[in-house]
């Protein structure tokens, strides 16, 4: 059976967490769906997505999403890493291939005002109050009301 | 024109103990749900953002605080993350403390949802039941932890304290009564035909469904996914103790059930056998850092509701985490969960809420808007779950 590693290696260097079967990789946004493609079709649909995960890089002015995936047929986990410009984000959706980020997605709109391009149902605000709609509490240059 | 037949029933929207409280509002047309509109975010605490702000250290206590049920295996899954971040190696009596205390948190953790499932479907004598049980095991954790509820029991890098031969022998003699117990719910939860008219074939997952919306813990063991990060990830001493992992293949509410009273009594003897095969030496280390270096964590574990996931990124200054991201098995769950209502009848939908192992307190009260008589009215979850198909 093929690994996580050959299967995206094409993709970027994979490289590995200190933990037995934990690998990272960083991709190009255009390539994120097809890295995520390809291992749904190495591993015949065995494999979910656990979280996605945004890191404001205010300094570099760059936005990162950490897509944690879990394959269960080889129990490998890997971290698809993407960078997209801080005052340009946008992001193609995956929302087509697992419903199941819809949340995950917009968990991420909400916090970073981070867009992804077709996903079905963007809603803002999802877990903020209405009064925030126009707010993005996660990045870090966002001061709270107090503080202004 | 034909005029449109639906009436909108909001659940919700919200009970303080849940990490993700939310409004459900379904769309029926007579007894059959046709559509399906959450509202979270009702009691967002913005843990995250919080623990930007917050040391290391401080943030330990705060994600403890993330779950009220579920408490240890924050803290548990935290420091996990921590150690993988500044590559501190637990000792191993501390190792096989950590997985004695979560088993403990799981064996209650089911206890409580299967007794909530049981006054969800009118069964109100098994709910008094098990929780008059579940009330062994939270003596047993507070004689562990010394906390009943908030254990507040892990360190970065250890626990914070150690068990005797009395303890050892108090929590076996308890253990034997549990798990006698239990065997006799399993039996009714397997065979009663009451719970089983509820339950059976009731908010089917099939199995690529149940990947394509990336359910995790007993909900997507139910549908026959061998996903127990416990097995395919392991932490602390799970690679050490033996145990099963239980799948039940029936895709329904019924299988979610099972799923948690099979994972009740692995958990006994998984106690068990941590107790007679502790090793010797430190429980924690001697000196815990302040400062951590640059780079990223990843902490999993499998949560009583399933996989938790915290991945911490620190860029090495100063004492506050960078990004700590902290996904919970009840935000897939729910939020994914609810589109399996959609075509079930009103009914089904107590009974469907509570195999994902929601706090379903927090849906406790309804209220029925009826599109042509304008009228209001409102009426508790547990009498629309007593309604008939």
């Amino acid at each position: 059976m093929v690994s996580v590693v050959e299967v995206l290696q094409k993709f970027g260097e994979v490289k590995a967490y200190p933990k037995k079967k934990r690998y990272y990789v960083e991709v190009t946004k255009d390539m994120l769906r097809e890295a995520i493609k390809s291992l749904i079709k190495a591993f015949d649909g065995d494999v979910y997505v656990c979280a996605i995960a945004a890191v404001d890089l205010i300094a570099q002015g760059l936005f990162e999403l950490n897509y944690d995936i879990q394959v269960l047929k080889t129990r490998e986990y890997v971290t698809i890493k993407v960078k997209i410009p801080r005052d340009k984000p946008v992001i193609p959706s995956i929302s087509d291939m697992y419903e199941g980020v819809i949340p995950y997605e917009n968990e991420v709109y909400d916090f970073y005002g981070i867009v992804f391009e077709g996903n079905k149902s963007p809603r803002k605000p999802y877990f903020l109050p209405d009064e925030m709609a126009n707010e993005f509490p996660l990045r870090k240059d966002w001061k709270s009301p107090s503080k202004r | 024109m034909s005029q449109v037949r639906t009436v909108e029933i909001p659940i919700g929207p919200q009970h303080p103990a849940l990490h993700e409280p939310l409004q459900l509002k379904l769309k029926v047309d007579g007894e059959v749900v046709v559509d399906v509109f959450l509202v979270p975010g009702f009691n967002h605490r913005g843990v995250e953002w919080l623990a930007e702000r917050r040391s290391f250290i401080h943030c330990l206590y705060m994600c403890s605080r993330v779950c009220g049920i579920c408490n240890t295996i924050h803290g548990t899954t935290y420091a996990l993350a921590v150690e993988d971040l500044a590559k501190i190696e637990v000792p191993p009596r501390a190792k096989w403390l950590r997985v004695l205390v979560n088993e403990l948190e799981r064996i209650h953790s089911h206890m409580i949802i299967l007794a909530i499932i049981a006054e969800l479907i009118g069964f109100d004598t098994l709910f008094m039941l098990l929780m008059r049980d579940r009330e062994r095991v939270m003596y047993l954790k507070e004689l562990v932890t010394g906390n009943r509820v908030l254990a507040d029991y892990i360190a970065i890098g250890g626990v914070k304290r150690d068990i005797n031969q009395e303890k050892a022998d108090i929590i076996k003699k308890h253990l034997n009564y549990i798990e006698e117990r239990m065997k006799y719910y399993k039996k009714v939860f397997a065979e009663d035909p009451i719970v089983r008219r509820r339950l059976v074939d009731v908010g089917k997952i099939p199995y690529s469904r149940a990947i394509d919306l990336c359910l995790v813990g007993p909900t997507a063991r139910g549908s026959g996914i061998s996903c127990d990060i416990r097995k395919l990830d392991p932490y602390d001493a799970y690679d050490e103790v033996p145990f099963n992992e239980i799948v039940y293949k029936e895709c329904d509410s019924w299988a979610r059930v099972m799923v948690r009273v099979d994972e009740t009594l692995e958990s006994i003897n998984m106690v068990r056998y941590v107790l007679d095969h502790l090793p010797s030496g430190p429980i924690g280390p001697k000196v815990i850092p302040r400062r951590f270096p640059a780079g990223e964590g990843i902490g999993r574990s499998e949560a009583p509701r399933g996989e938790l996931l915290y991945h911490i990124i620190h860029d090495g200054k100063g004492m506050n985490p960078y990004r700590l991201k902290i996904r919970t098995p009840s935000f897939t769950n729910i939020h994914n969960g609810i589109k399996i209502l959609v075509g079930q009848h009103i009914a089904d939908v107590p009974a469907i809420f509570g195999s994902y192992d929601p706090c379903i307190s927090c849906s406790e009260r309804v209220t029925v808007v009826d599109v042509k008589t304008e009228r209001t009215y409102t009426m508790r979850l547990k009498d629309l779950s007593k309604m008939k198909r």
